[in-house]
């Protein structure tokens, strides 16, 4: 990847907010490092997250065409119709599909959305579209008093009152009876009731003023009844009636129970978790929504509830209630998440749901599609959505045009810093909106391709062009090391150390005099071995003014331990000048071993992934040093972090144990002591 | 000069219902005459004391035309038909704005059944009057409506066989690994060499000038005419309903290109998507199930990623 802007060609105004970048993408308490660009478009939009920093203008000819068609069919100017969204993966389907999920966007244009995860076998189909259903007519939440459900059974019920209060006796047949108070008391309880039962003005006034209380007034069984008969499509079908009569409970919440449990009891009988006989008690009739015929029957009888036929049944007094339509979403996540694995579930699932859409008159289909899974399907839902699938060449969506690739470039950088007064100021005043880029490399770097292809390249080219950017040594060296980390997110530990001593090589190089410099000793040579695929480098260490010099030796073995070791032991310290030859043997995970007679002159350690990251960060900055060192404090800063990273890795022991060992040399005036091999053996070693 | 006699303005308009009920009667076109013996059956004097004159029935026939509701046809015939479009009236209809069509492919929609020689002669004269332009040669004759691009001098005759040739030995060339200097200092010797013995005339078209012999020898690939005619392919295969929406599989885009270009390469055709793709003229949208893409070795592979289709913007 070509870098996109040199950085000798940035303004000082440009580089501070570069810079200000730079702090803010490494993500607190993580280790990674976070570009505007880091959120892929369809993660951005859903119901629970803002899709702000995203730009509306993307794909509104076909957002605005969906949302004609949800008016033509809430309306009854069309027939229910089926949608299919194809596209290549990325280019922003499940993006378009979450556009319709915002509460308010559903209130304005009168749908509601239906669609959740794809993790359900196409035997669950009906059970997990009840689900949804409810889910949907119940949101937010089923514990909240303004759920579409709620509001749509009180108006049914407040106009049900009407209607029974418009004739001047017909109402009191439906009034309630303190049946228990007459058995009791006899007529008694008769003459109390008749001085307490309401007047036909008051019931008026409490229904005109949507006072829940004079449902209480009426008498459940006779009131469902006559609300079945009014508002029910299949006023003959018995399961429709059942169903009804349960929902209509949220006007007779249960004295004995809190109002939420009584709504909540409803919601789970829905869900068919309640397995009680509380309903069989209340209604005398036992029904439970367990089959897939009963649940389709209440998906039906649910949708039915918010159609136009009912809506313009509820109108009264001039206060329209407005139809609903459900928005049916089946979005399809690409690849192994696909919804089913063979051809004839799809057949089964679009029979199913044919059945559904064919039966109700308010019921907009979405599917998106892969253009090759369209191509495959097509076929199979002609069948049953026989020329109701809306074709149209929009709906296979386009890639961003270059206006609309730099309105989201420049609406997520905006969004990524807005919690930052300094940095957002400080970037509009730049000229260049497109930092650390300019408009023409981000259009031809990064356009004419789907959005997450776009959003993919512009994350990479963003984090690797503020690598460059110098803040302070430990800014850029967390900053390195995090990406150094997700470079290598895959790789295990032995993988990811594999060429450990080559990163300790190079860290010498960079970082030598650093390391040393605590220590009175100077690495005069250092050198690469192998020895059987293990490893080693050769250190050849002396003191400052003095000729002697002692040889140490750092391997980095992998998974097999005792063999390599013993190798390792018996070639480099096997036979040699004990206060001369030693050994360091590293490895990612902990390990043991008795070096025997060899102990004194062998020493292990741990190179884990973090400690290889640190180790690399530390080279990546060392390319920095002449920057930190036009600033003295900062030149420090980098020093002793260098230091700081070497004191929490195994190699301030290297070090140490080196500098024991040269000044034991030194030290020491005894002969040196040679160990035959076949002395060795006879001690055991 | 008698009183009597109307003006013919005057009596023109008591004519009009004569005149549509004779041209109602038949399909076919009449003449002025066969019109005054159909008016004449109807009862229209025609001699005599109370005669209307052959002037008054063509004003009112005038005014028919005037009024639209009558036609003038070939051969001063009249009816009350529009006459069918004229053969170049017809051809131009027929070629779209970015269209190329072949004689041949126009014959079958022309009305008329008009012979070879009269649809030859139309499209003469269309293309002189600047309204068609003519493409190719021989059995590669097309007529469009476009000018056809101007080919660059070593793409059109006389030169475009020596350039061609001239290309094939700068390529060997090139593989010697000389340093350019070297080559051009060679080619310009051999050059001076050759002039003396030879016709000025000959040498000049392929005279080394620095465009030749410098690093890019090898110019622009010839876009224009590829790209048309992929273009062409393309809109062809969008009239099937299978790519209705105007997405095209890239490998039947090759084929339909490939009948129109006989000997094109894979690679080319490669090349030329993806110049018009940073173009950003098309489109190249991947495929996800690659397990289920047929003749894989036509689709674009990049960065571990197929691109199977094709929609131009």
């Amino acid at each position: 990847m070509d870098t996109p802007v040199k950085t000798a060609d940035w303004t000082t105004e440009e580089l501070e907010v570069l810079r200000l970048f730079k702090e803010r993408a490494p993500k607190p308490n993580s280790d990674r490092n976070l570009s505007p660009f880091d959120d892929r478009v369809a993660r951005v939009a859903n119901a629970s997250k803002s899709i702000d920093c995203d730009l509306h203008e993307m794909h509104q000819d076909v957002r605005q065409r969906i949302l004609t068609m949800i008016e033509n069919v809430r309306e009854g100017k069309k027939k229910s119709q089926v949608l299919l969204l194809a596209g290549a993966p990325g280019v922003g389907k499940t993006h378009l599909v979450n556009c319709f999920h915002p509460p308010e966007m559903q209130a304005e244009h009168g749908y509601i959305f239906v669609g959740g995860s794809n993790a359900w076998r196409i035997e669950e189909f009906q059970s997990q579209l009840l689900d949804w259903v409810v889910q949907a007519v119940t949101a937010p939440s089923p514990s909240d008093n303004k759920h579409q459900l709620l509001l749509r059974i009180q108006a049914i019920g407040f106009r049900a009152a009407e209607q029974l209060l418009e004739q001047p006796n017909h109402w009191k047949a439906v009034l309630a009876r303190s049946g228990g108070l007459v058995s009791r008391f006899g007529p008694l309880a008769r003459v109390r009731n008749w001085f307490r039962r309401p007047s036909r003005e008051l019931l008026l006034e409490m229904v005109n003023k949507r006072n829940e209380k004079v449902f209480a007034y009426f008498d459940e069984a006779a009131f469902s009844t006559i609300i079945c008969d009014r508002f029910l499509a299949e006023t003959s079908n018995q399961l429709h009636r059942y169903v009804m009569r349960v929902l209509l409970t949220y006007l007779y919440p249960d004295r004995n129970e809190n109002i939420v449990v009584s709504r909540e009891r409803v919601l789970h009988w829905l869900a068919g978790h309640v397995k009680d006989d509380y309903f069989h008690r209340r209604f005398g009739v036992t029904l439970e929504l367990d089959k897939k015929y009963t649940q389709f029957q209440a998906v039906k009888l649910l949708t039915h509830l918010f159609s136009k036929e009912v809506s313009e049944a509820l109108a009264s007094g001039g206060v329209p209630t407005k139809p609903r339509l459900l928005f049916l979403t089946f979005d399809q996540v690409e690849g192994r998440d696909e919804l089913f694995e063979s051809d004839d579930d799809w057949m089964n699932f679009f029979a199913d749901l044919g059945e559904l859409y064919g039966s109700l008159s308010n019921v907009v289909i979405l599917f998106t599609m892969t253009l090759q899974m369209r191509n495959r399907l097509h076929s199979l839902m002609e069948r049953q959505f026989r020329e109701r699938i809306v074709m149209d060449e929009k709906f296979v969506l386009s890639f961003p045009t270059k206006a609309e690739l730099l309105g989201v470039y420049h609406n997520r950088v905006a969004d990524w810093i807005k919690s930052d007064p300094d940095t957002s100021s400080k970037y509009q005043a730049v000229s260049n909106s497109y930092l650390p880029f300019t408009a023409d490399w981000i259009t031809d770097h990064a356009g004419n391709q789907s959005i997450r292809s776009s959003m993919d390249m512009l994350d990479k080219a963003f984090l690797k062009t503020l690598g460059d950017i110098v803040v302070g040594p430990h800014l850029d060296l967390r900053y390195a090391v995090n990406e150094i980390a997700m470079e290598q997110l895959d790789a295990d530990e032995w993988n990811y150390t594999v060429n450990h001593l080559d990163t300790v090589g190079q860290l010498f190089d960079v970082s030598g005099d650093i390391l040393c410099n605590s220590f009175n000793f100077r690495i005069q040579a250092r050198t690469n071995h192998e020895l059987d695929g293990i490893p080693y480098l050769t250190f050849r260490i002396v003191r400052p003014n003095e000729s002697a010099s002692i040889m140490v030796h750092l391997a980095r073995i992998g998974w097999a331990l005792k063999k390599p070791l013993d190798k390792l032991v018996d070639k480099l310290l096997k036979g040699k000048n004990r206060d001369r030859n030693f050994l360091m043997v590293v490895r990612p995970t902990e390990f043991n071993y008795d070096a025997g007679r060899y102990s004194e002159l062998f020493l292990t350690g741990l190179c884990p992934p973090d400690v290889e990251s640190t180790f690399r960060g530390l080279i990546r900055i060392a390319s920095n040093l002449e920057t930190y060192s036009s600033d003295p404090t900062c030149y420090e800063e980098y020093h002793s972090l260098v230091r700081q990273k070497i004191e929490e890795s195994y190699l301030i022991e290297f070090l140490r144990f080196v500098d024991e060992r040269m000044e034991a040399k030194l030290s020491s005036s005894a002969e040196i002591e040679i160990v035959e091999p076949a002395q060795a053996e006879m001690e055991g070693v | 000069m008698s009183q009597d006699v109307e003006p013919a303005a005057l009596i023109a308009p008591t004519l009009t219902p004569q005149i549509r009920k004779v041209m109602s009667a038949g399909l076919e076109p009449k003449t002025f005459a066969q019109l005054k013996n159909a008016l004449k059956a109807i009862g229209l004097s025609t001699a005599g004391k109370n005669k209307v004159a052959d002037d008054v029935i063509r004003a009112a026939l005038q005014e028919e035309i005037v009024a639209g509701n009558a036609f003038e046809h070939e051969g001063k015939k009249y009816s009350n038909q529009a006459p069918p479009p004229s053969l170049m009236e017809q051809i131009l209809k027929q070629i779209g704005a970015t269209e190329k069509k072949a004689a041949l492919d126009l014959t079958a929609q022309l009305t008329g059944a008009p012979k070879p020689s009269a649809i030859t002669k139309a499209l003469k004269d269309l293309v002189a009057a600047g309204k068609l332009f003519v493409h190719g040669s021989g059995k590669k004759t097309t007529y469009t409506k476009f000018k056809p691009p101007e080919l660059p001098w070593y793409e059109s005759e006389p030169y475009q066989k020596s350039f061609d040739a001239l290309l094939k030995a700068a390529k060997k060339v090139v593989d010697t690994g000389k340093p350019w200097e070297e080559i051009q200092t060679a080619v310009r010797q051999s050059l001076d060499a050759t002039a003396e013995n030879t016709p000025h005339v000959i040498v000049e078209p392929v005279v080394p000038t620095p465009a030749i012999v410098s690093p890019p020898v090898v110019p622009s690939p010839p876009h224009i005419d590829l790209r048309h005619t992929i273009r062409e392919a393309y809109d062809y295969l969008c009239k099937f309903v299978e790519f209705q929406d105007k997405l095209v599989e890239i490998r039947r885009l090759f084929y339909e290109t490939e009948k129109r270009i006989p000997g094109l390469t894979v690679n080319d055709f490669h090349t030329e998507l993806q110049l018009l793709e940073k173009a950003w003229l098309i489109e190249l949208h991947e495929i996800n199930e690659v397990r289920e893409a047929k003749d894989r070795h036509l689709a674009i592979e990049r960065d571990g990623r197929m691109f199977y289709y094709l929609r131009w913007k």
